[in-house]
């Protein structure tokens, strides 16, 4: 598998390259924005690994500029921030997941080969922002289908938010592990696509750490 | 430098009013005499020689900004006091004023006209002349020496009788019945008068001390962020460097610094007045003293009260006990505010523990957090075995469950 990293500190892709490199060859890394777009588009990886915050427009413009051409090219968030507002817009972006930065190497190892097989990588932080976005009932949503989660992908990001892994996930709710992918594909992509006002009202106000 | 033909210097000394009949006629190389002359017959023309004061005063430059030009001509010396002369006009035009307002008949009454003129009398005489004032200092500034020149103390003295003197004529005229009153409107009167007195000073020492403090609060607050960055991220790095060989103190370190800087600089978290924030210090604290990661996610807030503080302690106990015991470097925590109560899980993938084998020497977990709880009316569940870790988990009902903080 290809991967390609995008950060603006050198010092940390160059920790990144080392701790993936046996499991995945780097293709390639950039600092900016019109590197990286230009890199991306040179190289066509499979897996980019994307700081949320960049010079020039973030990752955000990144993943939306390449999407564009690429559809195929799957994005995978990595950063310090813990902002609610950063990480949704990121994801809403096309994203198909979000670590923080103090992930261990071979939690990072198996979160991008997990993107590139089509699932959703959740970290715990980024299932409390899911939970806080969704809560509370819409007097009339616009699209149920969309703006609510169901009772069983509420129970799947509690659990993620309280540290499980999705094996563990599966085994506390009796349910197989490709089960549990699905649930959490399905909220990315309400996250995504969901039109509730209080999501993009919410990333705006709210302002977590 | 561009001047207007028309305009001339106002003299600074020699002068009787503001200068503005000596400054045309050292301009015009006139007798300064002709020129006065000329306004005093002027002013038989019906008071025109004011009009054409007043117009020559508009043309005419102000000496003291003029000398600070550069190149600007030799300065003229500052005016040394008043002197007798300009005295002596200064009260003939302000009388003759007086007279010629009095017959045009907007007149409020000779006494009322003459206390209110004793009194700006004294205010002039004792606010003459000083730009600083200190009330604690303030017999010693009337010294002959002191900021408010000579014969400073007897001008002051002077000033203040006169404007008691005018007060209590303007008591006596209203004629207030009844020796009580009287003393009770003296004493307001008297007042009046000292805050007429000092009242000059006190507003341009009040406009010093304005601009100080504005100099002051740039000042320490530069200082403060000179002390943090000291405080905080100056002994980080010494802590770093001498903890170079140990990855996982600098890795913990420069976590809690980053944390502390972003707090200080975007000012996410004030103070611990939610929960949400109380959580994410808690977090903090424990990675800081016990080398573990603290994963802490909060869902919901709301203002820190009671609940939140009993429910804050268990969760910080459980959070230590895992750091703790667990042998594990990471420690999950999960907090949701919801309408009705607080959930909350603390979790770490350790060795686990059977609650019978340790029972007796583990008060904390009794004690601090299942106590604890259950006294508030809530419940506590530890879910553990050895080898497959922890999870201990929190419901506390909210009894007031009005106060939370809308998302």
């Amino acid at each position: 598998m290809r991967v390609f990293l995008v950060d603006d500190h050198t010092l940390f892709r160059s920790g990144v390259r080392a701790e993936i490199s046996d499991a995945y060859e780097v293709v390639g890394e950039a600092g900016t924005v019109d590197e990286a777009v230009a890199g991306i588009t040179a190289t066509l990886p499979d897996v980019v690994v994307v700081d949320v915050h960049l010079p020039g427009g973030g990752g955000k413009a990144i993943i939306e500029r390449i999407k564009r051409d690429h559809p195929d090219i799957t994005f995978l968030a990595l950063s310090v921030s813990d902002s609610a507002e950063d990480v949704v817009a990121v994801i809403r972006a096309g994203a198909r997941g979000y670590v923080t930065k103090t992930i261990q190497a071979v939690e990072l190892i198996d979160a991008i080969r997990r993107v590139h097989a089509g699932d959703a990588v959740f970290s715990p932080r980024l299932a409390g922002f899911v939970l806080d976005a969704f809560s509370g009932a819409l007097p009339t949503p616009e699209d149920p289908e969309l703006d609510q989660l169901t009772a069983r992908e509420q129970d799947v990001m509690r659990l993620i938010a309280r540290g499980y892994t999705y094996r563990e996930v599966a085994t506390r709710l009796h349910l197989s592990v490709k089960t549990i992918e699905t649930h959490v594909s399905a909220v990315l992509r309400k996250l995504q696509l969901s039109n509730r006002h209080e999501l993009t009202a919410w990333a705006a106000d709210r302002r977590l750490l | 430098m561009t001047t207007r033909p028309l305009a001339f210097a106002r003299r600074t000394d020699r002068r009787l009013l503001a200068g503005v009949a000596g400054g045309f006629a050292d301009q015009h190389g006139v007798d300064v005499l002709v020129v006065r002359v000329a306004l005093v017959l002027l002013t038989l023309a019906g008071g025109l020689s004011v009009v054409v004061y007043a117009v020559g005063f508009a043309c005419s430059s102000d000496p003291m900004k003029t000398a600070k030009r550069p190149g600007a001509a030799a300065i003229a010396p500052v005016d040394e006091g008043a002197s007798p002369r300009r005295t002596i006009a200064f009260v003939c035009i302000a009388v003759g004023a007086a007279l010629v307002v009095r017959a045009t008949g907007v007149w409020l009454g000779d006494t009322l006209m003459l206390a209110l003129a004793i009194v700006a009398a004294g205010v002039a005489l004792a606010s003459a002349r000083t730009t600083s004032f200190d009330a604690r200092h303030l017999w010693s500034m009337t010294d002959d020496k002191g900021p408010f020149g000579r014969h400073a103390r007897w001008r002051v003295l002077s000033g203040a009788v006169l404007v008691a003197l005018g007060v209590l004529i303007l008591g006596a005229r209203t004629g207030v019945p009844g020796d009580v009153r009287f003393g009770a409107v003296a004493t307001a009167l008297s007042v009046v008068g000292v805050a007429l007195v000092f009242g000059p000073w006190l507003a341009r020492s009040a406009q010093e001390v304005t601009e100080e403090r504005r100099q002051r609060i740039r000042s320490e607050e530069r200082a403060a962020m000179a002390a943090h960055l000291h405080d905080s991220v100056l002994q980080t790095l010494a802590l770093i460097q001498r903890n170079a060989n140990d990855p996982r103190r600098t890795v913990t370190l420069a976590r809690r610094q980053e944390r502390e800087l972003r707090d200080w600089l975007y000012g996410t978290s004030a103070g611990p007045d939610t929960l949400s924030a109380a959580v994410r210090a808690m977090a903090e604290d424990v990675e800081s003293l016990h080398d573990v990661r603290v994963d802490a996610v909060v869902v919901g807030d709301r203002a820190m009260d009671e609940s939140g503080v009993t429910l804050l302690a268990a969760v910080r106990e459980a959070t230590v006990n895992a750091a703790k015991h667990a042998g594990v470097h990471e420690v999950s925590v999960f907090v949701e505010v919801r309408s009705g109560d607080i959930e909350a899980f603390v979790r770490d993938r350790g060795q686990g523990f059977d609650r019978g084998s340790v029972a007796s020497d583990r008060k904390g977990i009794s004690e601090s957090i299942e106590s604890r709880i259950e006294r508030a009316g809530g419940t506590a569940e530890i879910e553990s075995s050895p080898g497959r870790g922890t999870e201990v988990h929190l419901l506390l009902p909210l009894t007031h469950a009005a106060d939370e903080v809308a998302p």
